[in-house]
């Protein structure tokens, strides 16, 4: 087998090497270049951090709290357009702008949610053996839909609504952050809140991702790096991984043109290939079903596996470049994605494909239901707590996620034009609890011809289809999805 | 067999099954490193519930319990 980035972590010299201050520049500067082969322009702020963090192990999280607190005022993590659009639309736009000014409003609200969440820690810490906050995640999920009812319904002046709305927003890109941070506090040896901050989007949360990456404070504790040789192989284990995504990168931009466009395209050049697929976008074939002017059933199934394969591969490298600067800081983090097509049962895609986002989901919604409900009903039990995960926390992840849609329509009609993910995260559900239920006692054998090539097509073919109804446009009615459905069989 | 004994053999049953390496020693990370899932932890609270009486409606769950074998012991102790 061809291996294309060789094993560098198993090599005693090179180890040894990366265990000298001139080892860790090194390995530091070959990080900051495969940044710049990434195209990421923010690769010397991150190779400074990464420096101190390198050199100054023991004051890893201060570093991490000063690192996420620069990316914060830097590289913005928060919506702020969807927060000016509604002062305009609400006509108050220049108010704020001439009595506060934008920059002092917007470190105002920021600041308020730092604050909220503090108290809310503080108060999970001292009062946690009483209700309501012996269940805080429940009493913090319960009371921010609350107050977006009071945002939606009441009858605020413009500022006060514009104000609540923006805390809102913010408060809504921390909740899952906030949820493995009330986690911590079960801990002997937990950090006090200030420390907790640091890992509130760290810095190498590049995106705009509601996902704690790689989940909160007392998963890092565990994974840290405790000597010079685990920080050396982790990092280079992070350089590897960046490495990968290079290489993923220029696979992408080759699929892309021989799916989409007929042209490489790979960092400033640009190359003709001598054939592509011309294959349809999703959201172009599935505008003709809607128009009711639908393209050939092999046109449906082109623009549905092509999107498929390509948001596999976004998601991928999208993730293996935060990992790996996680790596680099010091964490051995496992990966996001972890060879999805090699999946043998749905419940093991859905474990492989988005890493932390599933764990999201059992730690705050599969396990707290797996613990209480159906105790005596085994089979139950277990299909329940995967719909509670896969089926609703699904669900509500992305619909706090999704805010401007809350913000655009209110409370109730942005679920109600949530209809067709609901079913989707339904479907996803009860295929995910079944799939466990049939693979709990079962023997994997990894060598055999169904576990290698019939399963992980089935397996694939399942959730091609199912990403139908994820779609991300949510103005749709369920029935056209079903058309687009119905499509891909010949002559239907 | 001693609890020790026993949770050792369920855990290293757990891994075989799964294909992967089964050698791990009690105190190794089962958790943080992927060697088991949240699928895996499902099945060794069955197995706690059915063979020791374990309750985890009674206290708080928490992750960090499932870390490794010598962790899962003291659940039973």
């Amino acid at each position: 087998m061809i291996t294309l980035i060789p094993p560098l972590d198993r090599y005693e010299r090179v180890v040894t090497f990366s265990r000298t201050p001139a080892g860790r520049i090194v390995l530091i500067a070959v990080f900051a270049a495969g940044l710049v082969l990434h195209g990421r322009g923010w690769w010397p702020e991150v190779s400074v951090i990464l420096l101190l963090m390198s050199f100054l192990p023991h004051y890893r999280r201060q570093l991490l709290l000063v690192g996420t607190l620069y990316w914060w005022w830097q590289h913005t993590p928060f919506n702020w357009a969807l927060i000016t659009r509604m002062a305009r639309n609400e006509g108050v736009a220049e108010n704020i702008s001439q009595s506060l000014g934008w920059p002092l409003f917007q470190a105002l609200v920021v600041a308020s949610v730092v604050v909220f969440c503090g108290l809310f820690y503080a108060a999970t810490a001292r009062w946690g053996n009483t209700a309501p906050m012996n269940r805080p995640l429940r009493t913090l999920l319960v009371g921010y839909v609350g107050m977006l009812a009071v945002a939606t319904w009441l009858p605020l002046s413009p500022t006060v609504e514009v104000t609540l709305w923006a805390f809102l927003v913010i408060l809504g890109r921390y909740i899952w952050f906030l949820a493995y941070s009330l986690w911590d506090i079960r801990s002997k040896d937990r950090f006090p809140f200030m420390l907790q901050l640091g890992h509130y989007h760290p810095f190498w949360m590049g995106s705009m991702s509601s996902v704690p990456f790689p989940k909160g404070a007392a998963y890092l504790r565990k994974i840290e790096a405790k000597d010079a040789s685990e920080l050396a192989v982790t990092q280079i284990k992070g350089l590897k991984l960046l490495y990968w995504a290079v290489l993923l990168t220029i696979l992408q931009a080759l699929a892309a043109g021989l799916l989409y466009t007929g042209t490489l395209r790979i960092w400033d050049w640009s190359f003709s290939l001598p054939l592509f697929l011309d294959a349809p976008r999703f959201a172009e074939v599935l505008g003709s079903s809607v128009a009711g002017t639908p393209a050939a059933w092999h046109q449906h199934w082109l623009a549905l596996i092509a999107r498929f394969f390509m948001e596999i591969l976004n998601l991928a490298i999208w993730g293996h470049v935060m990992i790996s600067v996680c790596r680099m800081a010091g964490f051995r983090a496992l990966r996001n994605t972890y060879k999805p097509l090699r999946s043998a049962t749905i419940a093991e895609f859905w474990n492989r494909y988005y890493y932390y986002f599933k764990e999201l989901l059992v730690d705050f919604f599969f396990y707290p239901t797996f613990m209480r409900y159906f105790k005596r009903m085994p089979r139950l039990r277990l299909v329940f707590a995967t719909m509670a995960a896969a089926g609703f926390g699904n669900v509500l992840y992305h619909f706090f996620r999704d805010f401007s849609y809350i913000a655009r329509l209110g409370l109730w009609e942005a679920f109600i034009s949530f209809k067709v993910y609901l079913f989707y995260g339904a479907l996803l559900g009860v295929a995910i609890g079944l799939s466990q239920l049939r693979n709990r006692t079962r023997r994997t054998d990894r060598d055999s011809l169904r576990t290698r090539i019939l399963a992980p097509i089935s397996v694939l073919a399942f959730y091609c289809v199912l990403s139908i109804f994820d779609d991300p446009d949510r103005s749709l009615p369920a029935i056209e999805y079903f058309r687009f459905l119905m499509h891909l069989v010949p002559g239907l | 067999m001693d609890s020790l004994a026993s949770i050792r053999e369920f855990i290293t049953g757990l891994l075989e099954m799964k294909g992967v390496p089964s050698d791990v020693s009690d105190t190794e990370p089962l958790l943080p490193t992927g060697l088991i899932d949240s699928l895996d932890v499902v099945q060794t609270v069955l197995f706690l519930e059915q063979n020791y009486g374990v309750d985890f409606s009674v206290r708080p769950f928490n992750p960090d319990d499932f870390e490794s074998i010598e962790s899962i012991h003291r659940l039973v102790e």
